[in-house]
């Protein structure tokens, strides 16, 4: 009776405690979930294959002779650079291992993966490194990255040919690389992880020379198969890839000459194709198809028409002023974009350091007499019709509206504009370095997230990209002394004051910030873009749901 | 049940409290984390915002994303556009329009937003921390870090859960335990309810074994005590019951076998009980139906005894004795009715109960008592008058014998006359006075105030009062009831005792006269003809005295120790006041006084009631 009672009490007793027992164990490590992690949850799958398109045929998949985005794209995938970039710019180790920076930013130690090798089967060395960043040195065109080469040690000399060797460039032993560098340079690192930087096998190409660039042999997660031109480049998995085996098993990049963007959308309805560019209408025209993945993001770019300030229509900043006044850009935007873009007033896309978008630059002055007070100022005010030319590289629909568009508003000015298209990438750059251009449409995509890498392509009066033939004293120096300018704070004002007298003068009509807009099929996963575009998206990490591809 | 509904509601009390401290709590910390975490931000992130590096906020952003618990980190540039959206590239550069979003771009100090974010996402806490740049005022810019209140939540609800769990669990095992413990209780009750239910059909016998040594074995303990006492209770009531039903018996028998009627009626006057005699004494059939029917309607409304009945109904004083008349065949029956009332336990009248004493025949001995005492009296009386007469007689005689011869003889004839008329006389007198004694008394009965006859009879005395020097007190009561009395005789009395009074005391005295009303407790003396009680008259001398041997016949006819006088004084008012239904006594002492007591009885006497048979003489 009693000790009933008694046992019984001391059964709650104990069962209450292990419950509390249990239950305090349970809250003290907190679960760690990811709670908006995006992709990495699902399990990632191997197999697949996988199709980009190409909006031309690229020149050559040598990363050190690559220009153009097409190259740019396929090269990523073949080669690693000593360093590269996350989603978000943030330079992460990739060929090197580990690096050590030394001397307040003068020495910088590169440590090379031990097991990285080249698809041909032989490692990757620290000669490697040092032979394919001298080369580019020398090479031409002039690399984007030539301004961050030149701070290496002994680097002019060496472009200069007064040296055989980069003296600031050094192969310790087997894996290591010592480069040091003149002054500090903070935006040195960066520059390693853009595509021009990547490491190519010193013998492979000494022996191909110039037929590498067709026969590409990197060390990336994919390695080269076939390239058939205007139609495909093909790759495949490279199984020996030192920071893991790539998911998909082969990439085919699909070239469609011109950018015919219909097609491209047709290959992507039809599930030929695992990414396409969004463009205006596209996301209509997808509309119905469920589960693709929209991706958008402001880009480091800017779309612009280039105008030739010496030819005789287009001397006279103040009707260049008006020309870039015409047109309404949220009318352009809305109507033949949808919206989907940024109106550009100015020549740095936001997000790029530097200034605040809302302090507008001037534009150009109405009391500004010009030297060259024309006959197309007079013309244009007497009622007289100015004939204007400009010239596309691409043809696509929007690009037609967009001109068309333009041609409407300069209508109104007394311009009469006639609309070239030359889609053959190099006739086309071949077209705006010559004389004959006037008003060129240009899309320019910054190689390095830096203002210099707008300012000074675009603007300074010995570089290739600079097609307006913009030449302007202040400006190019401010231009060079930016670029070394290490205070952030400083460099931002010199920015400000470049872009304030670029503006005044008005040798290009910023129209639109491009933003990277890719849409993919709902199965591919781990598809993150940066900032520098969508082609610059390593497909490394990227896999392709099981059972979900149609092919 | 109570229990549980007491542990529920401590169980939601302290689900609440603790909920809400766990809420209020986690709150905070996740508060300071997102504060600690943005004041970082700000710290590295001033430099950039300085020259809209957006590349490098946003590059902060997502690093500073990566703890779990952390839904976005968000940097805001001077004109509040996104610089750095974490995981979401596609809003840098545009101004946010949410509500959160414009109240942290203007707060001015940190601010904690909480917010409900659509389906798919979750709750959390906007910490915005804005951006002043190290001694100015000027804001560069604004931080914010969402947190996930999810954890939190998940938390409070494992606390909720374990609450939960351990209060069901508790219930549950408090719910057996007292299950199985009331089981235990309820056994040994359901025995017990066995046993109550075996007692109710009458069935003792049950014996409860419960040893569960608590109070239901007290309980049941009890019960057996209980069950014996009702089993003795029984026995006696049992008991009771036979001897009650043994008076019961004893009762009926009683009523059946006694010589009085008895009968009681309701306060309506509907007859309740009858026994056979009443039946008898008011002719009234010995079988038929009685009981039930109003007494007005068996015996008629002008009965003596419905009327009585009436009397004592609507009076609320008990009434004492009364004789009535009843018409029974031809005849007249005195009964004596003796009432009392049955009260119930309130105290309220519930029945009359009427004894009916048939006194006809006791009537009648008293009228033949009286008569044979007459008789008596008159063979005395005749014996005296003889007497008394004689002497006259021969003197008259004698005289008359001599008359032939001593006719001529001088002076006879006068002495003739001066005796023989004389002598005529007194045998007249006598006769006269004898008539009276036996005269058959008519009396004229009126009511009459005592205290008055006695003035009148005092003052027609007075004369001779005053000569004989005697002293009158008088001590009258107030407020008399009043009697059926004949003055004239009963003054007549009064004369005779004050007349004799006043011969006792010739050299003077003193008379006292007294009248009161007492009333009269029953001692068992009275007579049978009983009153409420008497009024009492008393005349007191201070004469010689009488000596007992001749108060034995003070009252006798022609006793008397005058000379003159008849000796039918006494006995006259011995007479008088007898047939007035009194009775009078005579104390005396030699040489002290003489006191004569009267009483006469206050009653309702409907009727005189005369003896049937003829008069006395």
């Amino acid at each position: 009776m009693g000790s009933y009672r008694l046992l019984r009490l001391m059964f709650i007793c104990v069962g209450l405690s292990v419950i509390f027992l249990t239950s305090s164990c349970e809250q003290s490590p907190e679960k760690a979930e990811t709670i908006n992690k995006t992709s990495q949850i699902k399990q990632a799958a191997k197999g697949g294959f996988y199709h980009a398109p190409l909006l031309n045929n690229p020149a050559t998949l040598d990363p050190a002779y690559v220009q153009d985005q097409y190259g740019t794209a396929v090269v990523q995938q073949l080669f690693d650079g000593l360093v590269r970039f996350d989603p978000y710019l943030l330079v992460l180790p990739a060929l090197a291992e580990t690096w050590q920076v030394q001397e307040n930013g003068k020495n910088y130690r590169f440590t090379l993966q031990k097991n990285a090798r080249f698809h041909n089967g032989t490692m990757v060395t620290a000669k490697d490194v040092v032979f394919s960043l001298s080369r580019l040195l020398r090479v031409s065109p002039t690399p984007a990255i030539m301004p961050q080469l030149l701070k290496i040690d002994g680097a002019q000399a060496y472009r200069d040919h007064h040296t055989d060797v980069v003296a600031g460039l050094q192969a310790i032993d087997e894996h290591v690389v010592l480069i040091r560098l003149e002054e500090p340079h903070a935006p040195f690192l960066t520059a390693l992880g853009m595509y021009q930087a990547k490491i190519v096998p010193k013998a492979e190409v000494l022996r191909l020379g110039e037929t590498f660039g067709r026969k590409p042999v990197g060390s990336g997660p994919f390695r080269f198969v076939s390239w058939e031109q205007n139609k495909r480049i093909q790759l495949e998995r490279f199984s020996d890839y030192f920071a893991g085996e790539a998911l998909l098993d082969k990439v085919e990049y699909r070239i469609y000459p011109g950018g015919e963007i219909n097609q491209i959308l047709t290959d992507f309805r039809n599930g030929e194709l695992e990414e396409m560019l969004v463009l205006g209408n596209i996301r209509e025209a997808l509309s119905s198809q469920k589960g693709l993945q929209w991706f958008h993001r402001p880009a480091l770019s800017l779309l612009f028409y280039g105008l030739k300030v010496d030819h005789p229509n287009l001397n006279n900043p103040e009707f260049r002023g008006k020309l870039s006044a015409a047109i309404d850009r949220e009318k352009l935007l809305s109507e033949v974009y949808n919206g989907q873009f940024e109106s550009a007033e100015r020549i740095l896309p936001p997000g790029m350091p530097g200034v605040s978008q809302e302090e507008k630059p001037q534009p150009p002055a109405a009391n500004v007499t010009g030297p060259k007070e024309s006959n197309s100022l007079s013309a244009a005010g007497k009622g007289g019709v100015l004939s204007l030319e400009i010239v596309s590289g691409s043809k696509s629909a929007f690009a037609q509206a967009e001109l068309s568009f333009v041609r409407q508003a300069w209508a109104e000015l007394g311009v009469d504009l006639t609309i070239q298209y030359i889609t053959d990438w190099s006739e086309f750059e071949a077209y705006i370095n010559s004389d004959q251009v006037q008003i060129y449409r240009y899309a320019w995509f910054a190689d390095m997230p830096d203002p210099d890498s707008f300012f000074y392509p675009l603007f300074a009066s010995s570089s290739p990209a600079n097609f307006m033939g913009y030449q302007d004293e202040k400006v190019n120096s401010l231009i060079l002394s930016a670029r070394g300018e290490s205070d952030p704070a400083q460099r931002a004002e010199m920015y400000r004051e470049i872009e304030a007298l670029i503006m005044e003068s008005m040798p290009v009509i910023p129209l639109i910030y491009p933003s990277v807009d890719r849409v993919y099929q709902s199965y591919v996963q781990g598809a993150q873009p940066s900032a520098l575009g969508a082609d610059y998206m390593p497909l490394h990490r990227v896999w392709i749901q099981n059972g979900l591809q149609s092919q | 049940m109570a229990n549980a509904c007491m542990l529920i509601l401590l169980l939601g009390v302290l689900i609440i409290t603790l909920v809400w401290f766990q809420n209020h709590s986690i709150r905070q910390q996740l508060e300071q984390r997102g504060k600690a975490i943005a004041q970082s931000l700000v710290a590295t992130s001033t430099k950039a915002l300085l020259t809209y590096d957006y590349i490098t906020l946003e590059q902060f952003a997502n690093q500073a994303a990566q703890d779990p618990n952390i839904l976005y980190v968000v940097v805001h540039d001077k004109e509040n556009r996104v610089a750095g959206f974490s995981n979401r590239p596609d809003l840098q550069g545009k101004k946010l329009t949410d509500k959160i979003s414009h109240g942290a771009v203007s707060a001015t100090s940190p601010l904690v937003q909480r917010f409900d974010t659509e389906s798919g996402s979750q709750p959390g806490l906007d910490v915005a921390l804005p951006v002043f740049l190290p001694d100015s005022m000027s804001r560069w810019g604004t931080i914010r870090v969402g947190l996930s209140l999810t954890s939190m939540y998940r938390q409070i609800q494992q606390t909720i859960w374990i609450i939960l769990g351990i209060g069901i669990v508790a219930l549950i095992t408090g719910t057996v335990i007292s299950f199985l413990g009331a089981q235990r209780v309820t056994r040994s009750l359901g025995e017990l309810v066995w046993a109550t239910m075996d007692m109710a059909k009458g069935n003792f016998t049950h014996t409860i074994g419960i040893k569960t040594g608590d109070e239901v074995e007290v309980l049941a303990a009890n019960f057996a005590v209980m069950t014996k006492e009702i089993v003795a209770h029984q026995e006696r009531q049992e008991e009771q019951l036979k001897e009650i039903q043994r008076l019961q018996d004893y009762t009926e028998k009683l009523m059946i076998t006694m010589a009085d009627g008895l009968m009681s009626v309701d306060m309506k006057g509907t007859v309740v009980t009858i026994n056979p005699a009443a039946r008898t004494l008011l002719g009234l059939s010995p079988i038929n139906g009685i009981e039930g029917k109003n007494i007005a309607a068996i015996l008629g409304e002008s009965s003596q005894l419905v009327l009585l009945v009436q009397e004592i109904i609507h009076q609320p004083a008990p009434v004492s004795h009364r004789e009535i008349e009843i018409r029974k065949d031809a005849e007249v029956q005195t009964i004596l009715l003796g009432s009392s009332i049955l009260h119930g336990a309130k105290g309220n009248r519930l029945e009359i109960i009427l004894n009916l004493h048939d006194i006809t025949e006791l009537k009648k001995l008293e009228a033949r008592i009286r008569q044979s005492e007459r008789l008596a009296g008159l063979g005395t009386l005749a014996a005296g008058m003889a007497h008394e007469i004689r002497n006259p007689l021969s003197a008259i005689k004698t005289f008359v014998q001599l008359l032939p011869r001593k006719i001529d003889k001088p002076g006879f004839l006068e002495k003739f006359n001066r005796t023989v008329p004389r002598e005529t006389e007194r045998i007249n007198v006598l006769v006269e006075e004898l008539l009276e004694l036996s005269r058959i008394p008519r009396y004229e009965y009126a009511t009459t105030d005592i205290n008055e006859l006695l003035r009148q009879s005092v003052d027609a005395v007075e004369e001779d009062l005053q000569r004989t020097n005697v002293e009158y007190h008088q001590d009258l009561q107030d407020n008399l009831p009043l009697i059926q009395a004949d003055s004239n005789q009963l003054i007549k009395a009064f004369n005779n005792l004050i007349r004799n009074a006043i011969q006792a005391m010739p050299d003077g005295g003193r008379l006292t006269t007294r009248i009161f009303y007492e009333e009269f407790a029953d001692d068992g003396k009275q007579p049978i003809t009983q009153t409420n009680g008497r009024i009492i008259i008393i005349f007191q001398d201070t004469g010689q005295g009488i000596s007992p041997k001749e108060l034995q016949q003070i009252f006798n006819p022609f006793f008397t120790t005058k000379d003159s006088g008849t000796g039918l004084g006494l006995p006259i008012t011995h007479k008088v006041i007898t047939e007035h239904g009194g009775r009078i006594d005579v104390e005396s002492k030699k040489g002290q006084g003489t006191k004569f007591t009267i009483q006469l009885p206050i009653d309702e006497k409907i009727s005189v009631l005369t003896p049937s048979s003829p008069g006395l003489l």
